[in-house]
């Protein structure tokens, strides 16, 4: 194997070409470096997630994993974007601000399609005259404290990186000949070094926050409840935890191994080193390579705590534990001693605990106060249009804008449609208001003449409705011969007075009043094997009643016959 | 990396603390990168076989491709390795030759770059400095210094057709024909007896041992050789004109050696200026600034002579020193001569190379007419009186010459 290189000798237009590729290193900014400090900044908080799945697992924490992701390389894309030269004069500040407006949104939604819980109409008014109830809700107030803390990360790490980057002015200054390059031209170069540590402080940090976390993870938490915190129960460590730690750990390796590359392109380009392009090619192989060689060593050796320096480790450790906790119990016992408490102090007496509803659980949403809520109100106009600017602004300038054309023919397409729609109610309304004027002067004709008409279809009804149906219709029937239903009596006093009127039916009276009650106020199911018996008692009723109706009219007629 | 290390011990006390198994493969994987780093970086450098080559002696204005060949014998890849070969600014054609690459096992880089011989001089290449490290960052990185070579660059030669002394000797192989004063100390080979050879010149030991009877030949007794003596005595130059009038002067002799050599003809060079190799035993120090070698601090004496002997070879040598030489205070003309001349045998044509010349510097040239030599003045730089000193040369028995330029140098030489 052979590298052939003629530095000095190859066409100059190609060694820039090759030479600017290498020096902006694309791939690595744009590519490798995103997605490491997403896995990165993702895994620290997926942690965090177990613990809270663990801690309260009423609500999908682990779903939060796959907004984090995005958030991540949102904000790095975002840091990325606003430190184009392009942007220079951009107000960055304001554009994070209306950021962090629409994560906050987008929050709030995602919430609550996760946890299934989408305010209804009712909770709508209270939200309008208190608003910031809406933000009382433990799942949305711990997500948006997750999202933000690994939206914060990643845009801190976004910057680092950028910073360590070499800038466009940098490499148009050092890739100038040398007579050429004016000292007061020169780019102040930032500390490159002192980034490269403070990414590695982050780092560490968050591995020690992210172990922790991890060992909060094994923790059973009744048990601390009931045994104390000595006796805790420990469960293995989750399968999702151990995949944060890899994770974790094998990409801030990575990123430490580009933070280095990093570092070594600036100092390349500012020594006028020439590089081949293979050092970028080669660098994340390398990296993987040696973290791969490392980890599978590392997976056969035995665990630290079973080995015998391990065992001596521990105990030097829990000896050193034991002291330093036995010092401070002698320190405040001797404070104690030196000032014992006042016996004018009354003693303490033990107060029951207060008993607290768990929090996030059963929140009970106070009652609207009575009035119009102009304070709720201003704050939502307020909010609405915030939350619209800040939408309209992000967008904006990501270069998504509203296209107006297609946004006007829409409307005019919605003005013509509500227009339609509009003409036809009113007209449907015009035929109604006729129909109705119509009937109403046919219904004045057929006053007195003609029962209010009303078609029920029986077999439609369910066999409760059907025995309701068959009493009332009964009762109607016994209001229009003269017996009418008191709003005091009750059905079985009722029963009474249709005995009273019509004697033939009398067990019959008895049935239908009964199925009635059973109808109205019991649980019972009802069949249709049941409504058949009442449907012949109803039949029954129903028949005599008319019968004695037409007997009535007979005598009526021959009446008004022999007075003629 | 202090950061690095309490990270692992604020692990490993976690990891104890918590009782979280896992953390000890963390703390290992972490460990075994920082030791990983630790114990390859030192031997990167250690395996890496490095070959410069190149022309290392070159004509003045002549373009040399010097090439830089790194191969990977370690057993793993080299992740970076920066080079920068330090390069004289006399040779330096306004390139470096910084570069940084990596290396698969077992593959082997080629770097190219030129120089350019723009002086005369003795410059190293290099050394080749290495540096590299590993990828994160945890530990020091280490340099190595690859040794440096060495370029000599010839002074510039003009080339003449024809040198037309005057001398009252032969001069040249030419007019050397006729061995009429054969040396017997002198033999230089043998040939098969003629008739009328004398008995004595017979090589009786060859002859039998071959038996066919031979002749020994032997070499002129009269000498045809030529000495170059070239003045550098510091304060015969001109303050203002020192350098361009030295460098002339040093130009005139090699090219003086080139045509005698191309005559056949054998040449020796005596000069009283200083070879800052000469006595070097320790690192040899360069200039800085223009990359040429510096001569020890207490060093006057001058340069060794090479005695006169013909052959390309040997005209190598002589360009070689010129190449090196440079002025000095050292010993005057007049003082030198004398003692420089006593190696060279009788009728030795000797050329004195001198930017100027006085009365004693005749009186000391004529010294060598008296001893049988053949001094012949070459004055390098134009001489309101030359016509007085070139009278007063005739007188005292020798010719003198004004080349103050190099139009003088043709014209005035090659047309004789």
């Amino acid at each position: 194997m052979a590298l052939e290189n003629r530095p000095l000798e190859a066409d100059p237009q190609d060694e820039n070409t090759e030479e600017r590729s290498t020096v902006r290193n694309r791939y690595s900014r744009t590519v490798i470096q995103p997605l490491l400090i997403t896995l990165m900044a993702t895994s620290l908080v997926t942690t965090m997630l177990t613990v809270l799945q663990i801690g309260a697992g009423q609500w999908p924490w682990m779903w939060m994993v796959i907004p984090c992701i995005f958030v991540c390389l949102e904000g790095i894309y975002t840091t990325m974007w606003l430190h184009q030269p392009e942007q220079r004069g951009f107000n960055r500040n304001l554009y994070r601000a209306a950021e962090i407006l629409v994560i906050i949104l987008m929050t709030r939604l995602l919430t609550w399609a996760l946890s299934g819980g989408w305010p209804a109409a009712a909770d709508w008014m209270i939200y309008l005259r208190e608003p910031l109830l809406i933000l009382w809700d433990f799942y949305f107030i711990f997500s948006l404290l997750i999202i933000m803390f690994v939206w914060e990360r990643a845009t801190f790490m976004g910057y680092v990186f950028h910073y360590m980057a070499i800038d466009e002015a940098e490499r148009t200054f050092y890739q100038r000949p040398t007579h050429r390059q004016r000292e007061y031209e020169r780019p102040i170069a930032p500390q490159r070094s002192e980034l490269m540590v403070l990414y590695g402080r982050n780092w560490i940090w968050g591995g020690i926050i992210l172990s922790f976390m991890a060992m909060l993870s094994t923790v059973e938490y009744p048990t601390i409840v009931n045994d104390g915190l000595v006796n805790v129960t420990r469960l293995g460590m989750r399968p999702e935890t151990l995949m944060a730690l890899l994770v974790y750990f094998g990409a801030g390796f990575a990123l430490l191994s580009q933070a280095r590359l990093a570092l070594m392109n600036a100092r390349w380009l500012m020594s006028s080193v020439r590089k081949t392009a293979a050092i970028e090619r080669s660098w994340s192989r390398n990296t993987l390579f040696v973290l791969l060689i490392v980890g599978g060593i590392a997976a056969f050796l035995p665990l630290g705590s079973t080995t015998l320096i391990g065992r001596l480790i521990e105990i030097i450790i829990n000896f050193v534990v034991w002291l330093v906790s036995f010092i401070v119990f002698v320190f405040f016992s001797i404070l104690l001693w030196l000032y014992p408490a006042g016996e004018s102090e009354s003693p303490l007496t033990e107060e029951p605990p207060p008993q607290f509803a768990p929090f996030g659980q059963n929140e009970v949403i106070p009652p609207a106060a009575p009035g119009f809520p102009i304070f709720g109100v201003l704050f939502w106009v307020v909010a609405v249009v915030a939350s619209i600017a800040a939408i309209l602004f992000f967008l904006r300038e990501r270069g998504i804008k509203i296209n107006s054309v297609a946004f006007n023919r829409i409307w005019a397409r919605l003005r013509s449609w509500w227009r339609t729609l509009w003409l036809g109610v009113k007209m449907q309304a015009i035929d109604w208001r006729d129909a109705l004027v119509v009937r109403l002067v046919r219904d004045a004709e057929d006053e007195g003449t003609q029962p209010p008409w009303r078609f029920i279809r029986l077999n439609a009804l369910n066999p409760r409705q059907k025995l309701r149906y068959f009493y009332l219709s009964t009762v109607r029937r016994a209001e229009e011969r003269g017996v009418g239903r008191q709003e005091s009596e009750t059905p079985i006093e009722y029963a009474d007075d249709l005995k009273g009127g019509w004697p033939a039916t009398e067990p019959d009276v008895d049935v239908l009043t009964a199925a009635f009650l059973q109808a109205r106020y019991s649980n019972r199911e009802i069949t249709e094997e049941d409504v058949q018996p009442v449907q012949a008692h109803w039949k029954h009723i129903r028949a005599e009643l008319k019968r004695q109706a037409q007997a009535s009219q007979t005598d009526e007629h021959k009446n008004e016959r022999s007075e003629s | 990396m202090g950061n690095f290390t309490g990270f692992i011990i604020i692990l490993l006390i976690f990891a104890f603390l918590l009782r979280v198994d896992f953390i000890f493969y963390i703390i290992y994987v972490c460990i075994g990168v920082y030791g990983w780093s630790r114990w390859y970086t030192p031997r990167i450098l250690k395996n890496l076989a490095i070959k410069r080559k190149f022309a290392d002696h070159a004509f003045l204005g002549e373009t040399i491709e010097v090439t830089l060949e790194v191969k990977n014998d370690n057993r793993l890849p080299v992740p970076w390795f920066e080079m920068s070969e330090s390069m004289a600014v006399e040779l330096a054609m306004g390139q470096t030759m910084n570069q940084v690459t990596t290396l698969r096992t077992g593959e082997t880089a080629t770097f190219h770059y030129q120089v350019r011989g723009m002086r005369r001089g003795y410059y190293r290449l290099g050394p080749l400095r290495l540096n590299t490290g590993d990828l994160f960052g945890l530990v020091d990185e280490h340099n190595a210094y690859f040794r440096p070579d060495y370029l000599t660059v010839y002074p510039k030669i003009t080339p003449l057709h024809r040198l037309g002394l005057s001398s009252r000797l032969p001069f040249g192989t030419v007019s050397s024909h006729q061995r009429l004063f054969e040396d017997p100390a002198r033999p230089i080979g043998v040939r098969d007896f003629r008739s009328g050879d004398s008995l004595r010149q017979i090589n009786w030991k060859v002859s039998a041992h071959t038996r066919n009877l031979v002749v020994k030949t032997l070499q002129p007794a009269i000498s045809l050789e030529t000495a170059i003596c070239l003045n550098l005595y510091d304060k015969d130059y001109e303050h203002v004109f020192r350098y361009s009038t030295v460098e002339w002067a040093i130009e005139v002799a090699a090219s003086m050696a080139a045509h005698l050599t191309s005559q056949r003809q054998p040449v020796g060079f005596f000069t009283n200026g200083i070879d800052p190799l000469q006595g070097q035993t320790e690192e040899l120090q360069f200039d800085e600034s223009s990359g040429r070698l510096l001569r020890l601090a207490e060093s006057y004496a001058p340069a060794y002579p090479i005695p006169p002997r013909s052959g390309r070879a040997h005209l190598m040598k002589i360009l070689e020193r010129l190449a090196r030489i440079e002025s000095a205070d050292t010993v005057k003309l007049e003082q030198w001569i004398p003692s420089a001349a006593v190696p060279l045998s009788w009728g030795v044509t000797v050329i004195i190379i001198t930017p100027t010349a006085d009365e004693i510097t005749c009186q000391a040239l004529h010294q060598l007419v008296r001893k049988g030599l053949n001094p012949v003045l070459l004055v390098v730089r134009k001489n309101a009186n030359f016509g007085q000193l070139k009278e007063r040369g005739r007188r005292l028995g020798f010719n003198v010459y004004e080349v103050a330029e190099k139009r003088d140098f043709v014209t005035q030489l090659a047309q004789r």
